[in-house]
């Protein structure tokens, strides 16, 4: 008995003893973005798709980011625009971290300019999310992209597993905000309506 | 505004496809800002331009409200050099401002009537195609006297 309860104590010591040493070599990889580095795993697509559920392209471009009053510069991150999640990649551990949205401000990806809008905005029309800032000045212009996930039903393979279609379908508003109001922009025609004359 | 928009568009070939939306949007409202600055600075200088531009015949009558008042010296030379083809020419001294002559220039007799007023307070007018030299004391001699050249011809075949 007293051999198994030792036993277990120094299981547990050695586990402890193990945990420390990951945390120690995961601040020693992380340095000064230790705070960004902390925070969930981002959700896996472990299926075959089409089409990809990121904002743009699949790899992740180096940006700065604003997260908890802090900028981080020079960081790998991309837009999960299925999920509206931003994502950081940690290039030393090899890792992704999902990004807690309540503490991103602003952030770049390339040469592309993002916000977090935390609340819905005056008009009702634009809801909380990260937007693309694509002109601010007299007026500002926000574009939301978004990945619709579809399935569909392949009429040549539907006995086997290849009989569903999944893909991500890119969905694009633009919002137009000017002292008049908010304008949702589909086309040529709605932009036209929303400049001032 | 929307016309030059249009013109905007026309000349940077902008097209508002899906995949040019961002690129055609952010160029017309670039456009459309750069162009407000300048029809807000229109509307301000342009007031200003209309005050200047109503004040400008005022004080161009002022001057012809003058001719009755005499003026001076240094007055005259901006009125004539605005209004008339003269130019008026004078050597500044002590003492210029206590002359005083007409600035009525529109008046067939102007320059007759300068030259008396001058010749009053110890002046002298002289008129070489359109400037006017005012000299205090005698006036310029413009012209040699008649028969000079002859005079000088026969002189030198007596030598």
């Amino acid at each position: 008995m007293k051999k198994s309860v030792l036993l277990l104590m120094m299981l547990m010591a050695s586990g402890l003893m193990s945990a420390q040493d990951d945390y120690k070599s995961f601040m020693d990889s992380a340095g000064e973005n230790s705070a960004l580095f902390k925070g969930y795993t981002p959700v896996l697509y472990r299926f075959v798709h089409t089409g990809t559920y990121y904002a743009f392209e699949k790899s992740y471009l180096d940006g700065d980011v604003i997260y908890n009053g802090k900028r981080y510069s020079g960081v790998k991150l991309n837009l999960n625009s299925h999920l509206d999640e931003l994502i950081v990649f940690d290039v030393k551990s090899n890792r992704y971290v999902q990004l807690n949205k309540s503490y991103v401000d602003t952030f770049t990806i390339g040469t592309r300019k993002f916000i977090n809008l935390m609340e819905r905005d005056k008009s009702g029309m634009i809801d909380p999310g990260y937007y693309q800032l694509l002109y601010d000045n007299s007026v500002s212009v926000y574009k939301k992209i978004v990945k619709v996930y579809s399935e569909t039903v392949n009429q040549e393979y539907i006995a086997s597993s290849r009989g569903v279609i999944k893909k991500f379908i890119t969905s694009v508003k633009y919002y137009l905000v000017n002292s008049d109001g908010t304008y949702v922009i589909k086309r040529k025609k709605t932009f036209w309506i929303s400049i001032p004359k | 505004m929307k016309k030059e928009i249009r013109k905007h568009i026309r000349v940077n070939a902008l097209s508002f496809k899906e995949d040019t939306m961002d690129e055609a949007m952010v160029s017309v409202l670039s456009f459309i800002d750069k162009n407000m600055n300048n029809i807000m600075i229109k509307r301000l200088v342009m007031p200003i331009c209309l005050l200047f531009m109503s004040i400008l015949p005022l004080s161009a009558e002022n001057h012809i409200f003058l001719s009755d008042n005499p003026i001076t010296l240094d007055s005259l030379r901006v009125v004539l050099s605005g209004y008339t083809r003269y130019k008026l020419y004078f050597i500044k001294e002590k003492n210029q401002e206590e002359i005083k002559v007409t600035a009525d220039y529109k008046s067939k007799n102007f320059l007759e009537r300068l030259s008396y007023e001058l010749s009053q307070q110890g002046y002298s007018l002289t008129l070489m195609g359109n400037d006017i030299y005012v000299l205090k004391g005698e006036a310029l001699v413009t012209q040699l006297p008649a028969g000079y050249f002859e005079k000088q011809s026969c002189r030198a075949r007596v030598v």
